[in-house]
């Protein structure tokens, strides 16, 4: 992809996410009434989330083990409340300890 | 007027502590943007997005080589819909003789925790206070940002490999509290990973959108989210104490 094409599809998000913000506060008043709507607009963040955890999540380091020791690891630290940067980065850490240690067992190149 | 100041103050130092959260994050993320292949000012411009969700959906279809601009705006633009319903209670929360200016730069760099940071304030809240509350996270994202994209070069080769699962990791921390709360979210996520695996494994739906020369990974994945979204409201519609219930935490 040739960099006009990123600047373009970038300034085009940015404009998008400034627009998205900032044009109801000016002309919505009324409340959303309808019961499948609201219900519709409370589940889009966990699913487009989990969409985009999945199955991509597998294929993100160099073995797909090391990346479900990551993803356990992460699972289980945010399940116990830990913050979001304390879970990344301990998500990155078992993920980098299971790769060093299947190096040195030679199971990994 | 002097009052109205320090409004703005108050707002800014109430905000501080969403700053020293955001700080991190966006660095982690912009770490990300820059092994992705972003040179320094793309990265600027994918901080001012200020949107975690946003920049992955950009990360993700970005490398997987997706060039139509219109697929990554509609993604994000689905993903990030709920700031409607943010600025549908907001606006019934602002005094009601904020000036308009007010309202648009509060508007503009409002997100979810300032949201509901400004939702547990008792009574009406002025635009200055709600300015200054949006402002010092606003500055902590954007100072993560280019310091993340400015020390990426300083990280060594070996770890460079494990770090594509540091995204998934800021992701999976977004999802598991929602989900741990409250069981109909929790469904939903387990909907996603089966409908998302149902979507991969029909190879028949990848070759035909292929076949229309679209990248066949974002649209599976909106087809995914919105589907799943739209399954559960249908089996499991959200009642209106649940869903006060869920934002609080959020």
């Amino acid at each position: 992809m040739n960099s006009q094409n990123i600047y373009i599809i970038l300034i085009s998000m940015a404009i998008t996410m400034i627009a998205l913000r900032a044009i109801p506060l000016l002309f919505f008043k009324k409340k959303i009434e309808n019961k499948f709507l609201k219900s519709f607009f409370t589940y889009i963040p966990s699913t487009v989330l989990t969409a985009l955890i999945v199955p991509e999540v597998f294929s993100s380091t160099s073995t797909p083990v090391s990346a479900w020791a990551g993803v356990i690891m992460a699972v289980v630290l945010s399940y116990f409340g830990r913050g979001l940067f304390t879970v990344s980065a301990c998500a990155v850490i078992t993920s980098f300890i299971t790769e060093v240690i299947m190096r040195s067992m030679g199971i990994l190149n | 007027m002097i009052e109205k100041n320090n409004d703005f103050r108050r707002g800014f130092k109430d905000g501080i502590p969403i700053a020293l959260a955001y700080l991190p994050i966006s660095m982690a993320i912009a770490v990300d943007a820059v092994l992705a292949g972003l040179n320094f000012s793309m990265a600027q411009i994918f901080g001012i997005m200020y949107t975690g969700s946003g920049q992955g959906i950009f990360l993700n279809y970005f490398k997987k080589g997706e060039t139509i601009a219109l697929m990554y705006v509609f993604m994000l633009f689905i993903a990030n819909f709920r700031y409607v319903i943010f600025s549908i209670s907001m606006s019934q929360k602002m005094k009601s003789d904020t000036p308009t200016w007010q309202k648009l730069l509060f508007g503009v760099i409002n997100t979810d925790e300032v949201y509901v940071l400004a939702m547990q304030n008792q009574g009406a809240l002025s635009g200055k206070y709600l300015m200054g509350l949006a402002f010092s996270p606003f500055l902590g994202y954007i100072l993560g940002n280019t310091t993340g994209s400015l020390v990426t070069g300083l990280i060594p080769d070996i770890v460079k490999p494990v770090l594509g699962i540091m995204l998934y990791g800021l992701f999976i921390a977004m999802v598991i509290p929602s989900a741990k709360k409250s069981r109909k979210i929790l469904f939903s996520v387990v909907i996603t990973i089966i409908l998302s695996y149902i979507l991969e494994a029909i190879p028949i739906i990848g070759k035909t959108i292929s076949s229309w020369g679209i990248n066949p990974a974002g649209i599976t994945m909106i087809t995914c989210a919105v589907s799943a979204a739209a399954i559960c409201s249908w089996i499991a519609p959200i009642e209106e104490k649940e869903l006060s219930d869920i934002k609080e935490e959020e």
